[in-house]
């Protein structure tokens, strides 16, 4: 079937053509940035150096990049912390209510993420509803300082990827076999017992994918610690932006670029095999 | 139990919606700071509408979204149909550069189409940023439209090039009308997805080509902007509006 | 352009291989298609015979061989290049377009004028008795009818060969029946040469003319319904088309050349065959069910009287009245089980034999078919 179409052609061409030019091309020079000098009128140097990956082993900025990860962290752990038992009652409720509650979860997404974190902060702020609500209940008697500080980042980090971590967790939840439970709980397991050897175990594709979801993305919202956080509450996106737009350090950012890259695709290799482990657990 | 459980929920709805609904509150509030309640005013929305920079960074957006989701809808779909339709070399590599797309952090993303506008002179601004923007919504066009194909009955495709059928025609006359439906469910996403993305806009446009996040990010750093409120409200508003006014003319349509 | 009218084929093929992956499906396969015959290609799934519809109509190409349509070689040509249609197993009647257009779509692509596609169309819709639902989406079509406007939007085409692809599988009983006659007399009136693949024997003996009998990417038999069905040529024929009965023998002697004794399950029997064998080779014979007759027994005697001498002794297991026919299901007293279907006659009283009761099964003399004994046990 060796038919010459012009159609063909062009169609495998356009698309093709614009991944190369637009996907790979970008990414690989980002790479070869990584390996050259910093230069101050052209951004960079053409001579070969491992100088950019050995000055992000420099504890300094390895202290940078802990940081930033552990509120990424930390962010993740609270979006599971509330999200599952939030997805499990809503997976529990009758259909008709259940994709109601589930569209207004979905919802406050279909706003831009940055007039999110906008409506944070003025909820975070020292004069805000927050502080106001805290010292009319008489929970406090000074207004806290909230804004600018790690757990504002992390608060803010919630907010907006929270939805990231209850849909994967809905999905799940929603198509857990009831009668697994009570076959557990027939078999004479406690309600805890239940939950840690039957409900997490199946459960855990859902939990794996939210954490992924919610923690990627939270390394980069240079925004969000940009508006809510402190001078020291610095994310990868932050250093990488600074890198790029501030310091006109291309190459030691694009290694941190590659660094994070990396990084991800191991934890996103590890995904897989973890699913694939899982699913191989539940045939046997 | 069944209690503790609601009220669980309703906490979680609290924390989603609270900041949202004290930022429409703080909209009407004619105080500047919001920090006292000093009585219900428009003048905050007047001001938007007054603002040139505020208006002309909110056309943009809208631009951009437009054709970014057009174009991404018709690469896409070509791209989707390649991928359904045809082997050929360098399938694989395909298929593999669109996954590095939805895996890749915005910004990553955001600094390697930097890079490259910047190697080739491209100037920041409408261009690079349609460029960009096309880009990211790219794979969820293609990943939409591909899983609508694959559930065809793939002799469709066959009986159209046994009456006769072209590869334009079978797309034209064939292939596109069954797809329609995934087609415009992608160039939705992408408008969404378009209209929502800071960071990679952040990096890869310029003072000449101004849209309405980078807008508001700038006044936001500077400091508590109560038009700003306004903006966030009508923002707010507006997917609501539509999608309860779809919901109810669907409900409409089955009854 | 090749004259076909001279017995040249309309459909050649020349040493046919064609691999998936490291899986051969067909092996160097020739079959030649007479011009304006209704060909059936059968065997059971995975035999080769939709992968050689499909090499046909151009959705594969051949490893090795050639394909000639009409005397032209078509290996390299595309589907939409070739005067050759296709009905789908599926129908893959376009959801988005009316009857109409489904059957339109084939000429529009041809850039046939606009006059000419209108009165083509609504000829090949009158055709398949469907004029009155031209204007409904395939959705709104019946079975049936949706498998009309498929026939019709191949026709209309007026394809050198029109290819059908198990299509009437997704009928049901009755209408396959229907539709069986259907084909048959649309084929007949537009003279253009049909090439159907099915499964069912049943099918195949009912609509062609000729009949190709497939196995493992092999022709096993070409031939008439008839001589598929009552001369086959090996056991995989005989077993695959129709229910048979098969006995092994031993040839004892040979008489004049066509008459045979052999020890048949230890009956002495005649048989008469063109085939020659030896005395002391292992025969097969082959016996349809409607071949056998079937006696009573009182006390070792036949109730009517026929000598039970080469005939069977056995008992009725199983009787199931088919209303034209009785069939009975009888084990031998070699440890055999056999079918037997008899017309119904109310007027015979042979016919009371009733479950457990012993019997005598005989044959029509000349009706049995001899195969040597290979060896092998197909199936």
């Amino acid at each position: 079937m060796t038919e010459k179409s012009l159609f063909k052609t062009a169609t495998i061409g356009l698309t093709g053509a614009w991944l190369g030019f637009f996907v790979l091309i970008p990414n690989v020079m980002i790479l070869a940035t990584s390996f050259l000098q910093r230069d101050e009128a052209a951004f960079v140097r053409l001579d070969f150096t491992l100088e950019n990956y050995r000055r992000i082993l420099d504890p300094v900025y390895l202290q940078v990049f802990g940081h930033s990860a552990a509120m990424a962290l930390v962010a993740t752990m609270v979006c599971l912390a509330l999200g599952y038992p939030f997805a499990y009652a809503l997976a529990r409720t009758r259909p008709g209510l259940r994709h109601l509650l589930l569209l207004l979860v979905i919802i406050p997404f279909w706003t831009n993420s940055l007039i999110r974190t906008y409506a944070i902060r003025s909820l975070l702020a020292t004069q805000g509803v927050l502080n106001k609500l805290l010292l009319f209940t008489g929970i406090i008697d000074e207004p806290l300082r909230l804004l600018y500080t790690g757990t504002a980042v992390t608060i803010g980090l919630v907010y907006i990827l929270f939805p990231f971590m209850v849909l994967p967790l809905f999905a799940v939840i929603e198509k857990l076999d009831t009668r697994l439970l009570e076959a557990s709980a027939d078999l004479g397991a406690g309600r805890f017992q239940t939950f840690v050897r039957v409900i997490i175990p199946l459960t855990m594709p859902g939990i794996i994918a939210g954490g992924l979801l919610v923690f990627l993305p939270a390394l980069g919202m240079f925004y969000v610690s940009d508006l809510l956080g402190g001078a020291k509450d610095l994310l990868i996106g932050n250093f990488i932006k600074n890198q790029f737009l501030d310091a006109r350090d291309w190459p030691f950012g694009a290694a941190a670029s590659v660094t994070m890259t990396l990084i991800m695709a191991l934890m996103l290799i590890a995904y897989f095999f973890s699913i694939r482990k899982i699913g191989k657990k539940e045939i046997r | 139990m069944r209690r503790v459980k609601t009220l669980y929920v309703a906490l979680i709805y609290l924390f989603l919606y609270l900041p949202i609904f004290v930022l429409i509150a703080s909209s009407f509030n004619a105080s500047k700071y919001g920090t006292r309640w000093e009585g219900w005013t428009l003048k905050w929305y007047y001001q938007i509408i007054d603002s040139p920079l505020l208006m002309h960074a909110a056309i943009n957006t809208l631009i951009i979204a437009f054709l970014a989701a057009t174009l991404a809808a018709v690469i896409g779909t070509l791209g989707a149909v390649s991928l359904y339709r045809w082997r050929f070399a360098g399938k694989k590599a395909f298929e593999g550069l669109l996954f590095v797309i939805m895996m890749s952090p915005d910004i990553v993303m955001a600094i390697s189409l930097l890079a490259l506008f910047i190697a080739l002179g491209i100037h920041l601004g409408f261009m690079s940023l349609l460029l960009s923007h096309i880009t990211f919504c790219l794979p969820f066009v293609v990943i939409t439209v591909y899983s609508r194909l694959s559930g065809f009955d793939s002799a469709l495709i066959e009986a159209a090039r046994d009456l006769g059928a072209g590869e334009w025609h079978v797309f034209y006359r064939i292939i596109l009308p069954l797809a329609m439906p995934a087609v415009l469910a992608g160039w939705l996403l992408s408008f969404t997805l378009s209209v929502d993305d800071v960071i990679v806009s952040f990096f890869v446009t310029g003072p000449s080509f101004e849209i309405l996040p980078l807008r508001i990010y700038s006044m936001v750093r500077l400091g508590v902007k109560p038009e700003v409120n306004a903006l966030a409200t009508i923002l707010f508003l507006i997917p609501v509006v539509f999608v309860s006014f779809s919901y109810f003319l669907l409900k409409e349509k089955k009854s | 352009m090749a004259d076909h009218r001279n017995g040249n084929p309309i459909v050649s093929l020349k040493r046919i291989t064609k691999r998936f992956g490291d899986k051969t499906v067909l092996a160097g396969l020739d079959l030649d298609v007479r011009n304006g015959e209704f060909l059936t290609l059968l065997g059971p799934s995975g035999c080769g015979k939709t992968t050689i519809l499909r090499l046909l109509a151009g959705f594969e190409s051949p490893d090795e061989g050639d394909i000639f349509i009409d005397g032209r070689r078509v290996n390299d040509l595309a589907p939409n290049q070739r005067h050759v249609n296709i009905v789908f197993q599926s129908f893959a009647l376009f959801p988005h377009m009316t009857a109409l257009n489904n059957v339109a779509f084939g000429l529009k692509m041809k850039k046939t004028d606009r006059a000419e596609i209108r009165q083509r169309v609504d000829e090949a819709l009158r055709m398949v008795k469907l004029d009155d639902l031209a204007d409904r989406k395939p959705h709104q079509l019946s079975g049936g009818q949706q498998q009309r406007v498929a026939l019709a939007r191949a026709v209309v085409n007026r394809p050198k060969v029109l290819l059908l692809d198990e299509c009437l599988n997704a009928l049901d009983y009755k209408l396959r029946k229907e539709m069986q006659i259907e084909l048959k007399q649309i084929q007949r009136r537009i003279g253009i040469t049909f090439i159907f693949v099915t499964h069912s024997q049943e099918e195949a003996l009912s609509m062609s003319d000729r009949v190709i009998v497939m196995r493992d990417g092999q022709i096993e038999q070409a031939g008439t319904p008839r001589q598929v069905y009552e001369t086959p040529a090996n056991l995989f024929v005989a077993r695959f088309v129709g229910e048979i009965n098969i006995f092994d023998g031993i040839v004892t002697g040979r008489e004049n050349g066509s008459t045979l004794f052999a020890d048949v399950e230890g009956v002495g029997c005649t048989l008469r065959t063109p085939r020659s064998f030896q005395t002391g080779d292992r025969i097969k014979v082959l016996l349809r069910p409607e071949d056998l007759r079937v006696t009573e027994l009182k006390n070792g005697q036949a109730v009517d009287g026929t000598s039970i001498d080469g005939k069977f002794m056995g008992r009725v297991l199983e009787r199931t009245y088919k209303g034209m026919t009785l069939d009975s299901l009888i084990l031998l007293d070699c440890g055999k089980k056999i079918q037997a279907s008899e017309f119904f006659d109310e007027e015979d009283p042979s016919f009371d034999y009733s479950i457990g009761e012993r019997v005598a099964v005989g044959w029509v003399p000349s009706w049995e078919e001899i195969l040597p004994d290979d060896g092998k046990e197909p199936l």
